[in-house]
């Protein structure tokens, strides 16, 4: 017959506190992680140059620099419905964004 | 009691000068602590200003991009201008009644001017009292507000130009009929 006795028990406290050891360490881990991947993406970020079209290589300039000599009212026509003045203050936006 | 005050003072006599040591090293490390908190300080204050700069740079090129558009907007302006002065003399030398257009071609001078004075009128750097990013943004508001203004001015004497093209087409169809 098993009599009970209380020497045999693990000691309760021990376990508890082993146990409870675990997640908060798995949670100090992956904050850490988190942390450190931030601060790996801010300073990746923060290194990368920022494309800005050259004059030299400007699209919206070089398409603006050609157009025909002729002086038909064709291609006088054609020459100003190809003018697109809308994109010309493109970049705008991101400059906005940059100073936010 | 003669024993015990002798132990007392020798013991005060050792202690002292640990007393003493522990003093300068506490004070030691106080300095230490100062100066990192002054370097750590002085680095966050250049990657601040280094961060400011970029971003000031990347405004004054995107400005000084927007105003090299610009001017190109108007170069090719002036040139289809030229066109159709050019067009007009041929249709008045041809007989055809180019007055309308003749006024239509001031008009749009005129607005090629404006524009021209619009673009001249934009702020092409930030100002080097602009040190963060808060005025910076102040500044640019002012420059997107000319930056507008231009891009408008631009399109007002591109619609002249088509308004002059629309004003000949009646014109150069009667003398392609004729012929």
């Amino acid at each position: 017959m098993d009599t009970f006795n209380p020497n045999q028990m693990p000691p309760m406290s021990a376990t508890l506190e082993k146990k409870s050891m675990g997640p908060l360490i798995a949670v100090i881990i992956i904050l850490a992680l988190i942390i450190i991947g931030g601060l790996y993406f801010l300073k990746t970020r923060s290194s990368q140059p920022i494309y800005i079209p050259s004059p030299a290589n400007d699209t919206i300039t070089e398409s603006l620099n050609t157009q025909s000599t002729s002086d038909s009212l064709n291609s006088i026509e054609a020459d100003l419905n190809a003018t697109d003045l809308n994109n010309l203050d493109q970049g705008a936006a991101a400059i906005e964004a940059t100073l936010q | 009691m003669k024993n015990k005050m002798l132990l007392l003072v020798l013991v005060s006599l050792l202690a002292l000068p640990n007393l003493s040591f522990a003093e300068t090293k506490k004070e030691t490390i106080k300095d230490e602590i100062e100066a990192k908190r002054e370097s750590i300080k002085n680095s966050v204050e250049e990657r601040r200003q280094n961060a400011v700069d970029k971003i000031k740079e990347r405004v004054d090129q995107f400005v000084q991009n927007v105003v090299n558009r610009y001017e190109a907007a108007i170069s090719r302006l002036e040139k289809l201008a030229d066109r159709i002065d050019s067009r007009i003399a041929k249709m008045e030398a041809d007989k055809i009644d180019v007055t309308k257009a003749k006024e239509l071609m001031v008009k749009a001078k005129a607005k090629i001017e404006i524009a021209k004075t619009s673009i001249n009128g934009i702020t092409t750097t930030i100002s080097t009292n602009a040190t963060t990013t808060a005025l910076m943004k102040e500044e640019f508001k002012i420059i997107k507000t000319q930056v507008e203004k231009a891009k408008e001015d631009i399109k007002t004497a591109h619609a002249v130009l088509v308004d002059v093209v629309k004003n000949l087409k009646p014109g150069q169809n009667k003398l392609e009929t004729e012929n």
